[in-house]
Protein backbone atom coordinates (compact mmCIF):
# COMPACT_ATOMS: atom_id res chain seq x y z
CA UNK A 1 0.00 0.00 0.00
CA UNK A 2 2.86 2.33 0.86
CA UNK A 3 4.55 1.72 -2.51
CA UNK A 4 1.26 2.49 -4.17
CA UNK A 5 1.04 5.81 -2.34
CA UNK A 6 4.52 6.74 -3.39
CA UNK A 7 3.93 5.97 -7.06
CA UNK A 8 0.75 8.06 -6.92
CA UNK A 9 2.77 10.98 -5.56
CA UNK A 10 5.46 10.55 -8.21
CA UNK A 11 2.82 10.38 -10.95
CA UNK A 12 1.22 13.53 -9.60
CA UNK A 13 4.49 15.47 -9.49
CA UNK A 14 5.61 14.33 -12.95
CA UNK A 15 2.23 15.18 -14.42
CA UNK A 16 2.43 18.54 -12.71
CA UNK A 17 5.66 19.30 -14.54
CA UNK A 18 4.15 18.08 -17.81
CA UNK A 19 1.06 20.25 -17.30
CA UNK A 20 3.11 23.33 -16.58
CA UNK A 21 5.15 22.68 -19.74
CA UNK A 22 1.89 22.27 -21.65
CA UNK A 23 0.69 25.59 -20.33
CA UNK A 24 3.88 27.53 -21.22
CA UNK A 25 2.86 28.65 -24.75
CA UNK A 26 -0.38 30.08 -23.39
CA UNK A 27 1.51 31.69 -20.50
CA UNK A 28 4.01 33.39 -22.83
CA UNK A 29 1.19 34.55 -25.09
CA UNK A 30 -0.56 35.99 -22.06
CA UNK A 31 2.38 37.92 -20.59
CA UNK A 32 3.60 39.28 -23.91
CA UNK A 33 0.18 40.67 -24.78
CA UNK A 34 0.68 43.19 -21.99
CA UNK A 35 4.11 44.45 -23.07
CA UNK A 36 4.94 47.14 -25.62
CA UNK A 37 6.86 46.07 -28.76
CA UNK A 38 10.24 46.72 -27.15
CA UNK A 39 9.46 44.43 -24.24
CA UNK A 40 8.19 41.70 -26.56
CA UNK A 41 11.40 41.77 -28.55
CA UNK A 42 14.07 42.20 -25.87
CA UNK A 43 12.63 40.61 -22.73
CA UNK A 44 10.30 38.06 -24.31
CA UNK A 45 10.49 35.42 -21.59
CA UNK A 46 10.30 37.86 -18.67
CA UNK A 47 7.23 38.78 -16.69
CA UNK A 48 6.06 42.30 -17.70
CA UNK A 49 7.27 45.09 -15.41
CA UNK A 50 4.08 47.03 -15.84
CA UNK A 51 0.76 46.20 -17.45
CA UNK A 52 0.40 47.77 -20.89
CA UNK A 53 -3.04 47.83 -22.54
CA UNK A 54 -1.99 49.47 -25.80
CA UNK A 55 -1.87 46.21 -27.79
CA UNK A 56 -5.34 45.14 -26.79
CA UNK A 57 -6.82 48.51 -27.67
CA UNK A 58 -5.08 48.56 -31.03
CA UNK A 59 -6.11 45.00 -31.95
CA UNK A 60 -9.68 45.62 -30.77
CA UNK A 61 -9.96 48.60 -33.11
CA UNK A 62 -7.78 47.32 -35.91
CA UNK A 63 -9.32 43.90 -36.33
CA UNK A 64 -12.91 44.98 -35.72
CA UNK A 65 -12.89 42.34 -33.03
CA UNK A 66 -16.50 42.71 -32.01
CA UNK A 67 -17.68 42.05 -35.57
CA UNK A 68 -15.51 38.94 -35.91
CA UNK A 69 -16.73 37.72 -32.55
CA UNK A 70 -20.40 38.17 -33.40
CA UNK A 71 -19.93 36.46 -36.78
CA UNK A 72 -18.31 33.46 -35.10
CA UNK A 73 -21.04 33.41 -32.46
CA UNK A 74 -23.95 33.60 -34.93
CA UNK A 75 -22.48 31.01 -37.28
CA UNK A 76 -21.63 28.57 -34.49
CA UNK A 77 -24.94 29.01 -32.68
CA UNK A 78 -27.25 28.67 -35.69
CA UNK A 79 -25.25 25.74 -37.08
CA UNK A 80 -25.45 23.92 -33.75
CA UNK A 81 -29.19 24.45 -33.44
CA UNK A 82 -29.56 23.16 -37.00
CA UNK A 83 -27.37 20.12 -36.40
CA UNK A 84 -29.09 19.17 -33.14
CA UNK A 85 -32.61 19.52 -34.59
CA UNK A 86 -31.92 17.82 -37.92
CA UNK A 87 -29.85 15.02 -36.44
CA UNK A 88 -32.09 14.28 -33.46
CA UNK A 89 -35.21 14.14 -35.68
CA UNK A 90 -33.60 12.00 -38.36
CA UNK A 91 -31.87 9.82 -35.77
CA UNK A 92 -35.21 9.24 -34.02
CA UNK A 93 -37.04 8.10 -37.17
CA UNK A 94 -34.10 5.98 -38.32
CA UNK A 95 -33.78 4.20 -34.98
CA UNK A 96 -37.50 3.39 -34.82
CA UNK A 97 -37.76 2.19 -38.42
CA UNK A 98 -36.89 -1.39 -39.22
CA UNK A 99 -37.06 -1.53 -43.02
CA UNK A 100 -34.20 -1.87 -45.46
CA UNK A 101 -34.60 1.77 -46.57
CA UNK A 102 -33.82 3.00 -43.08
CA UNK A 103 -30.66 0.88 -42.91
CA UNK A 104 -29.59 2.15 -46.32
CA UNK A 105 -30.24 5.75 -45.33
CA UNK A 106 -28.18 5.33 -42.19
CA UNK A 107 -25.19 4.00 -44.12
CA UNK A 108 -25.65 6.81 -46.64
CA UNK A 109 -25.26 9.34 -43.82
CA UNK A 110 -22.38 7.47 -42.21
CA UNK A 111 -20.35 7.76 -45.41
CA UNK A 112 -19.07 11.07 -44.00
CA UNK A 113 -17.12 9.13 -41.41
CA UNK A 114 -15.14 7.65 -44.29
CA UNK A 115 -14.97 10.49 -46.79
CA UNK A 116 -12.97 13.35 -45.30
CA UNK A 117 -14.03 16.94 -45.87
CA UNK A 118 -10.90 17.46 -47.96
CA UNK A 119 -12.30 15.26 -50.74
CA UNK A 120 -15.31 17.54 -51.04
CA UNK A 121 -13.67 20.87 -50.35
CA UNK A 122 -12.68 22.00 -53.85
CA UNK A 123 -15.90 21.10 -55.72
CA UNK A 124 -17.89 22.39 -52.74
CA UNK A 125 -16.77 25.92 -53.55
CA UNK A 126 -18.29 25.54 -57.02
CA UNK A 127 -21.50 24.05 -55.61
CA UNK A 128 -21.78 26.93 -53.14
CA UNK A 129 -21.32 29.38 -55.99
CA UNK A 130 -24.08 27.65 -57.99
CA UNK A 131 -26.52 27.97 -55.10
CA UNK A 132 -25.45 31.58 -54.40
CA UNK A 133 -24.17 30.43 -51.00
CA UNK A 134 -20.58 31.51 -51.40
CA UNK A 135 -19.44 34.42 -49.24
CA UNK A 136 -22.54 34.32 -47.05
CA UNK A 137 -23.29 33.38 -43.46
CA UNK A 138 -26.20 31.17 -44.51
CA UNK A 139 -24.06 29.26 -46.94
CA UNK A 140 -21.46 28.58 -44.27
CA UNK A 141 -24.12 27.52 -41.76
CA UNK A 142 -25.79 25.10 -44.18
CA UNK A 143 -22.44 23.49 -45.02
CA UNK A 144 -21.67 23.07 -41.32
CA UNK A 145 -25.07 21.43 -40.86
CA UNK A 146 -24.36 19.10 -43.79
CA UNK A 147 -20.93 18.21 -42.39
CA UNK A 148 -21.87 17.87 -38.72
CA UNK A 149 -25.28 16.19 -38.80
CA UNK A 150 -24.35 12.72 -40.10
CA UNK A 151 -22.08 11.91 -37.15
CA UNK A 152 -24.71 13.33 -34.80
CA UNK A 153 -27.41 11.19 -36.48
CA UNK A 154 -25.22 8.18 -35.87
CA UNK A 155 -24.75 9.06 -32.19
CA UNK A 156 -28.45 9.87 -31.66
CA UNK A 157 -29.87 6.78 -33.31
CA UNK A 158 -27.59 4.56 -31.26
CA UNK A 159 -28.69 6.34 -28.11
CA UNK A 160 -32.42 6.29 -28.92
CA UNK A 161 -32.26 2.53 -29.46
CA UNK A 162 -31.46 2.17 -25.77
CA UNK A 163 -34.62 4.10 -24.75
CA UNK A 164 -37.74 2.01 -23.95
CA UNK A 165 -40.43 2.13 -26.61
CA UNK A 166 -43.20 2.04 -23.98
CA UNK A 167 -42.99 5.79 -23.42
CA UNK A 168 -43.97 6.58 -26.97
CA UNK A 169 -46.58 3.83 -27.10
CA UNK A 170 -48.63 5.33 -24.33
CA UNK A 171 -48.43 8.73 -26.01
CA UNK A 172 -49.59 7.24 -29.32
CA UNK A 173 -52.55 5.65 -27.54
CA UNK A 174 -53.35 9.07 -26.10
CA UNK A 175 -53.50 10.28 -29.70
CA UNK A 176 -50.43 12.52 -29.66
CA UNK A 177 -48.93 13.44 -33.04
CA UNK A 178 -45.39 12.47 -34.04
CA UNK A 179 -44.06 15.99 -33.58
CA UNK A 180 -45.55 16.25 -30.11
CA UNK A 181 -44.11 12.86 -29.16
CA UNK A 182 -40.70 13.86 -30.41
CA UNK A 183 -40.49 17.27 -28.80
CA UNK A 184 -42.33 16.44 -25.56
CA UNK A 185 -41.02 12.96 -24.82
CA UNK A 186 -38.00 11.97 -26.88
CA UNK A 187 -36.01 15.18 -27.23
CA UNK A 188 -35.73 15.89 -23.47
CA UNK A 189 -34.45 12.34 -22.95
CA UNK A 190 -31.65 12.96 -25.44
CA UNK A 191 -30.01 15.62 -23.27
CA UNK A 192 -26.81 13.65 -22.48
CA UNK A 193 -26.21 12.97 -26.17
CA UNK A 194 -27.17 16.52 -27.13
CA UNK A 195 -24.59 18.00 -24.80
CA UNK A 196 -21.88 15.83 -26.37
CA UNK A 197 -22.95 16.81 -29.89
CA UNK A 198 -23.06 20.49 -28.93
CA UNK A 199 -19.60 20.42 -27.34
CA UNK A 200 -17.80 18.53 -30.10
CA UNK A 201 -19.45 20.45 -32.93
CA UNK A 202 -19.05 23.89 -31.32
CA UNK A 203 -15.34 23.29 -30.82
CA UNK A 204 -15.01 22.30 -34.47
CA UNK A 205 -17.15 25.08 -35.95
CA UNK A 206 -15.90 27.93 -33.74
CA UNK A 207 -12.26 27.03 -34.38
CA UNK A 208 -12.58 26.02 -38.03
CA UNK A 209 -10.32 27.85 -40.44
CA UNK A 210 -10.39 25.90 -43.70
CA UNK A 211 -14.04 26.30 -44.70
CA UNK A 212 -14.22 30.05 -44.03
CA UNK A 213 -10.87 30.41 -45.82
CA UNK A 214 -12.20 28.96 -49.07
CA UNK A 215 -15.74 30.32 -48.93
CA UNK A 216 -15.65 33.80 -47.32
CA UNK A 217 -14.08 36.85 -48.93
CA UNK A 218 -15.94 39.85 -47.47
CA UNK A 219 -14.24 41.40 -44.46
CA UNK A 220 -17.56 41.92 -42.67
CA UNK A 221 -18.42 38.19 -42.80
CA UNK A 222 -15.15 36.76 -41.50
CA UNK A 223 -14.96 34.60 -38.39
CA UNK A 224 -12.35 34.97 -35.64
CA UNK A 225 -9.81 32.41 -36.93
CA UNK A 226 -10.00 33.73 -40.50
CA UNK A 227 -10.12 37.45 -39.65
CA UNK A 228 -7.27 37.31 -37.15
CA UNK A 229 -5.06 35.07 -39.28
CA UNK A 230 -5.54 37.45 -42.21
CA UNK A 231 -4.44 40.40 -40.10
CA UNK A 232 -1.38 38.48 -39.05
CA UNK A 233 -0.21 37.95 -42.61
CA UNK A 234 -0.98 41.57 -43.45
CA UNK A 235 -0.61 44.47 -41.07
CA UNK A 236 0.79 42.64 -38.05
CA UNK A 237 3.47 40.69 -39.92
CA UNK A 238 6.40 42.33 -38.16
CA UNK A 239 4.64 43.70 -35.10
CA UNK A 240 4.88 40.73 -32.78
CA UNK A 241 3.30 42.61 -29.89
CA UNK A 242 0.10 43.07 -31.89
CA UNK A 243 0.31 39.62 -33.45
CA UNK A 244 0.54 37.77 -30.17
CA UNK A 245 -2.17 39.95 -28.64
CA UNK A 246 -4.40 39.11 -31.59
CA UNK A 247 -3.80 35.42 -30.88
CA UNK A 248 -4.73 35.93 -27.24
CA UNK A 249 -7.94 37.68 -28.21
CA UNK A 250 -8.73 34.97 -30.78
CA UNK A 251 -8.45 32.22 -28.19
CA UNK A 252 -9.83 34.15 -25.22
CA UNK A 253 -13.57 33.41 -25.70
CA UNK A 254 -12.96 29.65 -25.73
CA UNK A 255 -10.39 29.79 -22.91
CA UNK A 256 -12.75 31.78 -20.68
CA UNK A 257 -15.58 29.39 -21.46
CA UNK A 258 -13.22 26.54 -20.66
CA UNK A 259 -12.35 27.93 -17.24
CA UNK A 260 -16.01 27.95 -16.26
CA UNK A 261 -17.37 24.76 -17.84
CA UNK A 262 -14.20 22.69 -18.08
CA UNK A 263 -15.67 19.62 -16.35
CA UNK A 264 -18.73 19.70 -18.57
CA UNK A 265 -16.62 19.91 -21.75
CA UNK A 266 -14.26 17.10 -20.77
CA UNK A 267 -17.11 14.81 -19.71
CA UNK A 268 -18.86 15.54 -23.01
CA UNK A 269 -15.76 14.54 -24.95
CA UNK A 270 -15.46 11.39 -22.84
CA UNK A 271 -19.07 10.37 -23.46
CA UNK A 272 -18.73 10.95 -27.19
CA UNK A 273 -15.61 8.82 -27.50
CA UNK A 274 -17.01 5.67 -25.93
CA UNK A 275 -20.13 5.84 -28.10
CA UNK A 276 -18.32 5.90 -31.45
CA UNK B 1 -52.12 5.45 -42.16
CA UNK B 2 -49.31 4.45 -44.47
CA UNK B 3 -49.39 7.76 -46.31
CA UNK B 4 -49.12 9.82 -43.15
CA UNK B 5 -46.13 7.73 -42.06
CA UNK B 6 -44.23 8.72 -45.20
CA UNK B 7 -45.23 12.31 -44.49
CA UNK B 8 -43.68 12.06 -41.02
CA UNK B 9 -40.51 10.54 -42.43
CA UNK B 10 -40.25 13.35 -44.94
CA UNK B 11 -40.66 15.90 -42.20
CA UNK B 12 -38.10 14.25 -39.89
CA UNK B 13 -35.47 13.01 -42.33
CA UNK B 14 -36.17 15.10 -45.42
CA UNK B 15 -34.44 18.39 -44.50
CA UNK B 16 -31.10 16.90 -43.53
CA UNK B 17 -31.26 14.45 -46.43
CA UNK B 18 -31.56 17.35 -48.88
CA UNK B 19 -28.88 19.51 -47.24
CA UNK B 20 -26.46 16.60 -46.90
CA UNK B 21 -27.03 15.39 -50.46
CA UNK B 22 -26.63 18.83 -52.04
CA UNK B 23 -23.69 20.01 -49.95
CA UNK B 24 -21.76 16.82 -49.39
CA UNK B 25 -22.57 13.93 -51.70
CA UNK B 26 -23.21 16.05 -54.79
CA UNK B 27 -19.87 17.90 -54.60
CA UNK B 28 -18.16 14.62 -53.80
CA UNK B 29 -19.36 12.94 -57.00
CA UNK B 30 -18.85 16.12 -58.96
CA UNK B 31 -15.28 16.16 -57.66
CA UNK B 32 -14.77 12.60 -58.85
CA UNK B 33 -15.75 13.77 -62.34
CA UNK B 34 -13.62 16.93 -62.23
CA UNK B 35 -10.57 14.95 -61.21
CA UNK B 36 -10.61 13.60 -64.79
CA UNK B 37 -10.73 17.08 -66.32
CA UNK B 38 -8.45 20.08 -66.66
CA UNK B 39 -11.05 22.49 -65.25
CA UNK B 40 -9.59 25.73 -63.90
CA UNK B 41 -12.47 26.68 -61.62
CA UNK B 42 -13.80 29.59 -63.65
CA UNK B 43 -13.95 28.59 -67.30
CA UNK B 44 -17.29 27.12 -68.46
CA UNK B 45 -15.22 24.99 -70.84
CA UNK B 46 -14.32 21.69 -69.15
CA UNK B 47 -12.18 19.17 -71.02
CA UNK B 48 -12.19 15.51 -70.14
CA UNK B 49 -8.56 14.39 -70.04
CA UNK B 50 -8.90 10.88 -68.63
CA UNK B 51 -6.27 9.82 -66.13
CA UNK B 52 -3.81 12.52 -67.07
CA UNK B 53 -4.09 14.36 -63.71
CA UNK B 54 -3.40 11.15 -61.84
CA UNK B 55 -0.45 10.30 -64.06
CA UNK B 56 0.95 13.82 -63.78
CA UNK B 57 1.04 13.92 -59.98
CA UNK B 58 3.01 10.70 -59.79
CA UNK B 59 5.38 11.34 -62.68
CA UNK B 60 5.92 14.99 -63.58
CA UNK B 61 4.94 16.86 -60.41
CA UNK B 62 8.16 17.57 -58.55
CA UNK B 63 6.35 18.66 -55.36
CA UNK B 64 3.60 16.09 -54.88
CA UNK B 65 5.57 12.94 -54.07
CA UNK B 66 7.92 14.71 -51.64
CA UNK B 67 4.85 16.27 -49.99
CA UNK B 68 3.24 12.84 -49.71
CA UNK B 69 6.39 11.36 -48.23
CA UNK B 70 6.65 14.24 -45.77
CA UNK B 71 3.01 13.79 -44.76
CA UNK B 72 3.62 10.10 -44.02
CA UNK B 73 6.73 10.95 -42.03
CA UNK B 74 4.89 13.53 -39.94
CA UNK B 75 1.94 11.16 -39.50
CA UNK B 76 4.09 8.26 -38.27
CA UNK B 77 5.94 10.42 -35.74
CA UNK B 78 2.80 12.24 -34.70
CA UNK B 79 0.57 9.20 -34.26
CA UNK B 80 3.22 7.33 -32.29
CA UNK B 81 4.07 10.25 -30.05
CA UNK B 82 0.47 11.36 -29.48
CA UNK B 83 -0.83 7.91 -28.62
CA UNK B 84 2.05 6.98 -26.33
CA UNK B 85 1.89 10.30 -24.48
CA UNK B 86 -1.91 10.20 -24.30
CA UNK B 87 -1.84 6.68 -22.88
CA UNK B 88 0.87 7.44 -20.32
CA UNK B 89 -0.89 10.65 -19.25
CA UNK B 90 -4.21 8.85 -19.02
CA UNK B 91 -2.73 6.11 -16.82
CA UNK B 92 -0.94 8.62 -14.61
CA UNK B 93 -4.07 10.75 -14.22
CA UNK B 94 -6.42 7.92 -13.27
CA UNK B 95 -4.51 7.29 -10.05
CA UNK B 96 -5.74 8.83 -6.82
CA UNK B 97 -3.68 12.03 -7.11
CA UNK B 98 -5.54 15.04 -5.77
CA UNK B 99 -4.51 17.44 -8.51
CA UNK B 100 -5.30 15.07 -11.37
CA UNK B 101 -8.34 17.03 -12.53
CA UNK B 102 -6.30 20.21 -12.74
CA UNK B 103 -3.52 18.53 -14.71
CA UNK B 104 -6.05 16.94 -17.04
CA UNK B 105 -7.69 20.30 -17.67
CA UNK B 106 -4.34 21.95 -18.43
CA UNK B 107 -3.26 19.29 -20.91
CA UNK B 108 -6.63 19.33 -22.69
CA UNK B 109 -6.65 23.14 -22.95
CA UNK B 110 -4.81 23.54 -26.29
CA UNK B 111 -7.70 21.68 -27.95
CA UNK B 112 -9.90 24.68 -27.13
CA UNK B 113 -7.74 26.91 -29.34
CA UNK B 114 -8.11 27.04 -33.09
CA UNK B 115 -5.33 25.15 -34.89
CA UNK B 116 -4.46 28.15 -37.04
CA UNK B 117 -4.02 30.24 -33.88
CA UNK B 118 -1.88 27.48 -32.32
CA UNK B 119 0.41 27.68 -35.33
CA UNK B 120 0.94 31.40 -34.74
CA UNK B 121 1.41 31.00 -30.99
CA UNK B 122 4.14 28.45 -31.66
CA UNK B 123 5.73 30.58 -34.35
CA UNK B 124 6.15 33.11 -31.57
CA UNK B 125 7.36 30.43 -29.14
CA UNK B 126 9.90 28.92 -31.51
CA UNK B 127 11.36 32.18 -32.74
CA UNK B 128 11.15 34.92 -30.11
CA UNK B 129 10.67 32.97 -26.89
CA UNK B 130 13.17 30.20 -27.70
CA UNK B 131 15.92 32.72 -28.36
CA UNK B 132 15.24 34.73 -25.24
CA UNK B 133 14.73 31.68 -23.06
CA UNK B 134 18.07 30.22 -24.16
CA UNK B 135 19.71 33.50 -23.27
CA UNK B 136 18.09 33.66 -19.83
CA UNK B 137 18.50 30.01 -18.82
CA UNK B 138 21.75 29.28 -20.63
CA UNK B 139 20.25 26.14 -22.19
CA UNK B 140 21.64 26.60 -25.67
CA UNK B 141 19.82 23.63 -27.26
CA UNK B 142 16.57 25.59 -27.00
CA UNK B 143 17.96 28.14 -29.41
CA UNK B 144 17.64 26.22 -32.66
CA UNK B 145 16.51 27.45 -35.99
CA UNK B 146 13.24 25.61 -35.30
CA UNK B 147 11.40 26.94 -38.32
CA UNK B 148 14.26 27.97 -40.56
CA UNK B 149 16.20 24.73 -40.82
CA UNK B 150 14.63 22.28 -43.33
CA UNK B 151 15.85 19.34 -41.25
CA UNK B 152 14.35 20.56 -38.00
CA UNK B 153 11.10 22.11 -39.19
CA UNK B 154 9.33 18.74 -39.52
CA UNK B 155 9.99 18.01 -35.84
CA UNK B 156 8.71 21.44 -34.87
CA UNK B 157 5.46 20.60 -36.65
CA UNK B 158 5.22 17.32 -34.76
CA UNK B 159 5.74 19.17 -31.45
CA UNK B 160 3.00 21.67 -32.23
CA UNK B 161 0.45 19.16 -33.46
CA UNK B 162 1.15 16.85 -30.54
CA UNK B 163 0.70 19.74 -28.15
CA UNK B 164 -2.68 20.48 -29.70
CA UNK B 165 -4.23 17.02 -29.86
CA UNK B 166 -2.59 14.91 -27.11
CA UNK B 167 -5.01 16.17 -24.44
CA UNK B 168 -8.00 15.24 -26.57
CA UNK B 169 -6.77 11.69 -27.18
CA UNK B 170 -5.77 11.45 -23.51
CA UNK B 171 -9.34 12.33 -22.50
CA UNK B 172 -10.64 9.50 -24.70
CA UNK B 173 -8.19 7.08 -23.07
CA UNK B 174 -9.19 8.25 -19.60
CA UNK B 175 -12.80 7.46 -20.54
CA UNK B 176 -11.61 4.02 -21.60
CA UNK B 177 -9.74 3.36 -18.35
CA UNK B 178 -12.67 4.53 -16.23
CA UNK B 179 -15.05 2.21 -18.07
CA UNK B 180 -12.98 -0.86 -17.13
CA UNK B 181 -14.65 -3.00 -14.52
CA UNK B 182 -12.64 -2.26 -11.36
CA UNK B 183 -13.01 -5.84 -10.09
CA UNK B 184 -10.92 -7.13 -13.00
CA UNK B 185 -8.00 -4.92 -12.00
CA UNK B 186 -8.42 -5.93 -8.37
CA UNK B 187 -8.47 -9.59 -9.40
CA UNK B 188 -5.16 -8.95 -11.14
CA UNK B 189 -3.77 -7.38 -7.98
CA UNK B 190 -4.79 -10.41 -5.94
CA UNK B 191 -2.99 -12.60 -8.48
CA UNK B 192 -0.02 -10.30 -7.80
CA UNK B 193 0.16 -8.72 -11.26
CA UNK B 194 2.79 -6.00 -11.39
CA UNK B 195 2.03 -2.62 -12.96
CA UNK B 196 3.28 -3.74 -16.40
CA UNK B 197 1.27 -6.93 -16.38
CA UNK B 198 -1.79 -5.11 -15.14
CA UNK B 199 -1.50 -2.71 -18.06
CA UNK B 200 -0.61 -5.08 -20.90
CA UNK B 201 -2.72 -8.07 -19.81
CA UNK B 202 -5.79 -6.39 -18.37
CA UNK B 203 -6.19 -2.69 -19.14
CA UNK B 204 -4.90 -2.49 -22.71
CA UNK B 205 -6.92 -5.41 -24.12
CA UNK B 206 -10.08 -4.02 -22.52
CA UNK B 207 -9.25 -0.58 -23.88
CA UNK B 208 -8.97 -1.69 -27.49
CA UNK B 209 -12.30 -0.05 -28.48
CA UNK B 210 -11.08 3.39 -27.32
CA UNK B 211 -7.60 2.78 -28.72
CA UNK B 212 -9.33 2.17 -32.05
CA UNK B 213 -11.01 5.57 -31.77
CA UNK B 214 -7.84 7.33 -30.58
CA UNK B 215 -5.71 5.82 -33.32
CA UNK B 216 -8.32 6.60 -35.97
CA UNK B 217 -8.66 10.23 -34.89
CA UNK B 218 -4.91 10.83 -34.65
CA UNK B 219 -4.15 9.12 -37.97
CA UNK B 220 -6.76 10.98 -39.97
CA UNK B 221 -5.85 14.26 -38.25
CA UNK B 222 -2.16 13.78 -39.08
CA UNK B 223 -2.73 12.86 -42.72
CA UNK B 224 -5.08 15.85 -43.21
CA UNK B 225 -2.91 18.33 -41.31
CA UNK B 226 -3.26 21.81 -42.80
CA UNK B 227 -4.13 24.79 -40.54
CA UNK B 228 -1.23 24.34 -38.15
CA UNK B 229 1.37 24.28 -40.92
CA UNK B 230 -0.37 27.03 -42.87
CA UNK B 231 0.22 29.44 -39.99
CA UNK B 232 3.39 27.95 -38.49
CA UNK B 233 5.59 27.81 -41.58
CA UNK B 234 3.36 28.28 -44.62
CA UNK B 235 5.11 25.19 -46.00
CA UNK B 236 8.55 26.71 -45.72
CA UNK B 237 11.43 27.18 -45.65
CA UNK B 238 11.16 26.66 -49.39
CA UNK B 239 8.97 23.58 -49.64
CA UNK B 240 10.56 21.85 -46.63
CA UNK B 241 7.30 21.52 -44.68
CA UNK B 242 4.75 21.43 -47.48
CA UNK B 243 2.32 18.56 -46.81
CA UNK B 244 -0.24 17.10 -49.21
CA UNK B 245 -3.12 19.30 -48.04
CA UNK B 246 -1.07 22.46 -48.46
CA UNK B 247 0.16 21.28 -51.86
CA UNK B 248 -3.32 20.56 -53.22
CA UNK B 249 -4.78 23.70 -51.63
CA UNK B 250 -2.24 25.76 -53.59
CA UNK B 251 -2.94 23.89 -56.83
CA UNK B 252 -6.65 24.53 -56.54
CA UNK B 253 -6.93 27.97 -55.01
CA UNK B 254 -3.65 29.70 -55.86
CA UNK B 255 -2.85 28.25 -59.31
CA UNK B 256 -6.52 27.70 -60.26
CA UNK B 257 -6.01 24.08 -61.22
CA UNK B 258 -9.26 22.80 -59.70
CA UNK B 259 -9.31 19.54 -61.63
CA UNK B 260 -5.76 18.72 -60.68
CA UNK B 261 -6.22 19.71 -57.03
CA UNK B 262 -9.35 17.60 -56.81
CA UNK B 263 -7.52 14.58 -58.23
CA UNK B 264 -4.92 14.97 -55.50
CA UNK B 265 -7.64 15.29 -52.87
CA UNK B 266 -9.13 12.03 -54.07
CA UNK B 267 -5.77 10.29 -53.88
CA UNK B 268 -5.36 11.61 -50.32
CA UNK B 269 -8.86 10.38 -49.47
CA UNK B 270 -8.10 6.91 -50.79
CA UNK B 271 -4.89 6.84 -48.76
CA UNK B 272 -6.73 7.89 -45.58
CA UNK B 273 -9.46 5.29 -46.14
CA UNK B 274 -6.91 2.56 -46.81
CA UNK B 275 -4.72 3.34 -43.80
CA UNK B 276 -7.58 3.80 -41.34
CA UNK B 277 -9.19 0.60 -42.67
CA UNK B 278 -5.99 -1.36 -42.01
CA UNK B 279 -5.70 0.26 -38.58
CA UNK B 280 -9.30 -0.64 -37.70
CA UNK B 281 -8.71 -4.24 -38.77
CA UNK B 282 -5.65 -4.46 -36.54
CA UNK B 283 -6.97 -2.70 -33.42
CA UNK B 284 -10.44 -4.26 -33.64
CA UNK B 285 -9.03 -7.76 -34.13
CA UNK B 286 -6.76 -7.35 -31.11
CA UNK B 287 -9.74 -6.26 -29.03
CA UNK B 288 -11.86 -9.21 -30.14
CA UNK B 289 -9.25 -11.88 -29.54
CA UNK B 290 -8.88 -10.87 -25.92
CA UNK B 291 -12.54 -10.51 -25.06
Amino acid sequence: MKANNRSTTIACVVMGIVSVAWFLPVYFMLINSFKPLKGVIFTTAAFPESVYFGNIIEVWNGADYFLLFSNSLIITFVSIVGIVLCAAMAGYRLSRATGRVAALLLSYFILTLIIPFQAVMIPLVKTMREFAMIDSRWGLILVYIALGSPIAIFLYQGYIKTLPYALEESAIIDGAGQLTIFFRIIFPLLKPMTSTVVILQSLYIWNDFLLPLISIQSEHLKTIPLGIAGKFFGQYAFKWNLGITAMLMASLPMLLLYIFVQRFIISGVMKGSVKY
Amino acid sequence: MRKSKIGVDLLFIGPIFVVYTLLFMYPFFEGLYYSFTNWNGVDPQVNFIGLRNYVEMFSRDEYFLPALQRTFFIAVLNVTLVNILAMVFALALTTEGRLNNLWRAMIFMPYMISMVVCGFIWRFMLTNIAENLAEVTGLQFINQSWLGDPNIVIYSIVIVSTWWIAGYIMTIYIAGILSIDQSLIEAGEIDSCNTWQSFFKIKLPLMMPVVTVGAFLSISYSLKIFDTIYSLTGGGPGKASEVVMLNLYRDAFVYNRYGYGTAKAIVLTLIIILITYIQMRITNAKGNVES
